[in-house]
């Protein structure tokens, strides 16, 4: 967490995988009744984060409640994190003992109240006063202390654990940076995204999302996982998690409660459409890979008999070019005449990651451009002798392509490889650092932004299209039209 | 300068407290180990943050209303100082200003004043409807918000400003100057009722510090019209000081309690009547709704409790039984503290459930769109079938 460490690291960046998802719940209530205050909550949103040392992120925010990240590694932490638009694959971490151990163990034996050991930091316990680089005025701050002095003296009520005040205070202060991406993320939730962006977690096997209702929707059970063989199906709304209501329960909370080590059980009541009670489903969890990529060759209906392979890559976790390269391997094996890159709802992940992606199909030259406070400029190359440098290829996207998913889309489109069909993205052109703090929280930092390789930053408006199409009810089915407008441009040429 | 600031859903029921040498407890959070986490996080964020580090003051506000969300209790709120100056106005009741309303015409978007009579701007000559051109050689200009003038307006008491206005009837400019008053801003309107002339209706929108003298001046000047029953209305009445709440209450009962307060801090407290009473024996009705809040629940709280009010209303009161010290920091903002919780007279804790009215009248959307008012219509029924 030193400033130097990180400026001194090299790069490393092309061998390096760090997956984050993050469903940003970020709830923030703020209302104002017409009578009598509701005071404004402030929760700090969840997302998933990368391993030891210090990691990069970008994130973006969708809409209120969802966010994307861009990770971007440091020393071996590249990662572009969404804090996805989209599912959030609901399953408990588990500690993975090849994993730094520095943060591993702490995350088995906290409790997952969250709350650390009440004697606090191990840190430097002698030297309390405000560090000379700091850029708080110790006058200001009296403000704080006395507040907190008539709170204690004068509450008529239970006061909170002091971390819980402190975190609290963390977070309520990095909002007046302005920026959503720079946030604090509380012990465990910090150690349950480290174990996501592994890209192999204990749990249900299922996504899990806060949908436009505030409600906690199954948006898919991994074929194959507890969750599918259990009888959950998408559109499941989860009212409890072994009797305990998820009302009013943050989305980190919920996911927390769902996951846990494999071979245990967990009870679920949920509510779905058609039935009038709720139903009740008992799931032993287990330990499973977060599939990234679905690759197949479009059935012929959908093609006119040419063979066409689609690939939709779905989240840039740690895996996620293995997983890509495995799958290209099998359908360029195929022979296809043109090939389909779906980015579609892809919140983004680790920075290598989306270099490695757009590297498999990009020949040499520049993927991006990252540019930091100090104007540092740093370059991300790829190289020749990929896979599927040649192949015709369109990408679609939408608005839920962002982050690490407009990187792979941005390098695409202004080299030349291929045209984009769908809809404007996301527009989430900055870079976070993930810092670990000594209490097991993390804090994420923007600290840098990216460039296309033609320059051009996407913060705030996104990528438009060279085809643009309206995003249909639903994807991947044959009325999907984007993907239909994606593969008359491989039979056309236009 | 009076405004009609829209805003003000701005009170909710505290007391105000002398701050007088708080005690520190051993669990305060002071500057030490706990700390330093914080002092973590900015070290990294001043190093590293691509952009705009805030002012030191709006870095620790942050912290401070973040880390007063921890408690998870919405009363208990961080006012930053210059809110905390609007607040006092209101809670004070009095200001220095001119003695006008202010609006901005829909139509024409001139600025419009309504001099508030006995005040300065009557005196001097304003007249309702006068449309404001300039204040100080400032011009009005339709860019102009509502608070930007009443800036203009409001000065210390003594002061003088000089405006030109345009008396709609004649179309004549004129350019007039006043000298800045303290303004009464009332929390009380009232009137006999048209519907019979032998109600008195009073109507209070918040309870400030003059409410108590009002209600109390407002129920004499009903009575010696004429007034033999009378109609408090507490609607849409957010609240403000409990003291206020308790002068307000005074004038309708004899002695026993209006309310309890209890408080880890202090146990139980009672606050009685006192003898001198305004209303003793007019048959009285209180009218809530859902807007009917804190101060305003220990009003009507005690008047049904004591069997002195029939309430009458479309909804279950707002529900907040607690109450908040208000302190006055250094730096000028100030923190509410829910300090209490209270119980009416019958030790009923009314927290989230509110007052259920005596009586519960409907309001339909034909009601809402003709602008009549269903909930007053049966008081005065009631009144006609309980005479006597």
């Amino acid at each position: 967490m030193n400033p130097s460490e990180k400026e001194t690291s090299p790069r490393r960046r092309f061998n390096s995988s760090i997956i984050i998802f993050s469903t940003l719940g970020i709830l923030l209530a703020l209302g104002m009744g017409g009578v009598g205050f509701l005071a404004g909550r402030v929760t700090a949103p969840v997302p998933t984060l990368s391993a030891t040392a210090e990691s990069v992120i970008i994130e973006v925010t969708l809409t209120a409640t969802d966010t994307s990240a861009v990770v971007i590694p440091e020393s071996e932490q590249t990662s572009l994190e969404p804090a996805a638009s989209q599912p959030t694959p609901a399953e408990e971490p588990s500690p993975e003992p090849e994993l730094e151990p520095a943060v591993t163990p702490i995350a088995q034996t906290d409790p997952p109240t969250a709350t650390p050991p009440p004697s606090p930091t191990p840190d430097p316990p002698a030297e309390i006063s405000i560090p000379e680089i700091s850029p708080l005025d110790e006058a200001d701050l009296s403000t704080l202390y006395e507040i907190w002095e008539l709170v204690t003296d004068q509450y008529d009520g239970q006061l909170p654990p002091t971390n819980e005040i402190i975190e609290s205070a963390i977070s309520g202060s990095l909002e007046t940076l302005g920026d959503t991406y720079t946030r604090y993320v509380p012990p465990d939730v910090a150690r349950r995204m480290r174990e996501d962006m592994q890209g192999s977690v204990e749990g249900i096997g299922a996504f899990v999302r806060e949908n436009d209702d505030g409600m906690f929707e199954i948006v898919r059970p991994i074929d194959g996982q507890p969750a599918a063989l259990a009888g959950l199906k998408p559109g499941d709304i989860l009212i409890a998690v072994d009797g305990e209501s998820v009302l009013g329960v943050s989305f980190d909370e919920v996911i927390l409660m769902v996951r846990g080590p494999k071979d245990t059980t967990v009870n679920l009541t949920i509510t779905r459409e058609g039935e009038a009670e709720p139903l009740e489903f008992s799931v032993t969890r287990t330990r499973f890979e977060v599939p990234v990529v679905e690759a197949e060759i479009l059935p012929a209906e959908l093609t006119g008999g040419e063979a066409i392979a689609y690939l939709h890559l779905t989240e840039f976790n740690r895996n996620a070019e293995d997983r890509l390269l495995a799958a290209l391997d099998e359908l360029l094996a195929q022979q296809p005449a043109g090939l389909i890159l779906d980015l579609r709802d892809n919140p983004g992940g680790f920075l290598d990651q989306s270099v490695a992606v757009a590297d498999a199909f990009l020949p040499e030259g520049v993927a991006l451009f990252e540019r930091n406070i100090r104007g540092l400029d740093e370059v991300f190359l790829t190289d020749n002798g990929d896979i599927a440098e040649t192949i015709p290829m369109v990408v679609l996207v939408n608005a839920g392509s962002a982050s690490a998913s407009e990187i792979v889309a941005g390098a695409i489109q202004d080299r030349g490889r291929a045209p984009l069909v769908g809809e404007t993205t996301f527009g989430k052109g900055s870079v976070q650092q993930i810092y670990p703090l000594s209490d097991g929280s993390e804090l994420r930092v923007t600290i840098a932004r990216w460039y296309t390789p033609n320059n051009k930053t996407i913060d705030g408006q996104g990528i438009t299209p060279d085809i643009e199409v309206e995003s249909p009810e639903s994807l991947g089915d044959e009325n999907d039209t984007q993907l239909l407008r994606a593969i008359e441009f491989l039979l056309n040429g236009q | 300068m009076l405004v009609i600031l829209a805003v003000s859903a701005f009170i909710a029921g505290y007391l105000t407290r002398e701050l007088s040498g708080t005690r520190a407890n051993g669990r305060v959070v002071r500057a030490d180990q706990e700390m330093s986490l914080f002092y973590e996080a900015w070290n990294l964020i001043d190093n590293n943050f691509l952009g705009t580090i805030p002012a030191s003051q709006d870095i620790t506000y942050g912290a401070i209303r973040g880390s007063i969300s921890a408690l998870n209790d919405p009363y208990t709120v961080f006012i930053e100082p210059a809110d905390r100056a609007v607040e006092r106005e209101r809670l004070q009741g009095t200001f220095g200003g001119i003695g006008a309303y202010l609006s901005i015409s829909e139509e024409t978007g001139e600025v419009i004043l309504e001099p508030i009579p006995g005040n300065p701007a009557e005196e001097a000559g304003i007249l309702p409807g006068d449309v404001l051109l300039s204040v100080d050689g400032q011009i009005i200009t339709g860019e102009m918000t509502v608070p930007e003038i009443v800036d203009l307006l409001k000065g210390e008491k003594g002061t003088v400003v000089t405006l030109v206005v345009r008396h709609p009837s004649t179309g004549i400019e004129e350019t007039i100057s006043i000298t800045r008053d303290d303004i009464l801003l009332p929390s009380v309107a009232y009137r006999l009722l048209e519907e019979d002339k032998t109600v008195g209706y009073i109507q209070l929108s918040r309870f400030s510090g003059e409410s108590g003298t009002e209600v109390g001046s407002a129920i004499q000047d009903l009575q010696s019209q004429g007034a033999t029953r009378l109609i408090l209305d507490l609607r849409q009445n957010g609240g403000g000081l409990r003291d206020a709440a308790i002068d307000v209450a005074d004038h309708f009962l004899i002695d026993g309690p209006i309310l309890f307060l209890q408080s880890q801090q202090e146990g139980e407290r009672v606050f009685n009547a006192s003898r001198q009473t305004q209303a003793t024996v007019e048959p009285l009705i209180v009218l809530v709704d859902g807007g009917t809040a804190s101060a305003a629940e220990i009003v009507a709280g005690a008047l049904q409790d004591r069997g002195r009010a029939t309430l009458i209303g479309s909804s279950r009161t707002f529900g907040k039984g607690s109450v908040q010290l208000v302190f006055d920091l250094s730096d000028g903002s100030s923190v509410h503290v829910t300090s209490a919780k209270w119980f009416t007279p019958n030790r009923n804790q009314i927290d989230q459930h509110g007052l259920e009215p005596n009586i519960l009248v409907e309001i339909t959307q034909e009601d809402i769109d003709s602008g009549r008012d269903p909930v007053l219509a049966n008081a005065i029924q009631f009144f006609q079938e309980n005479d006597g």
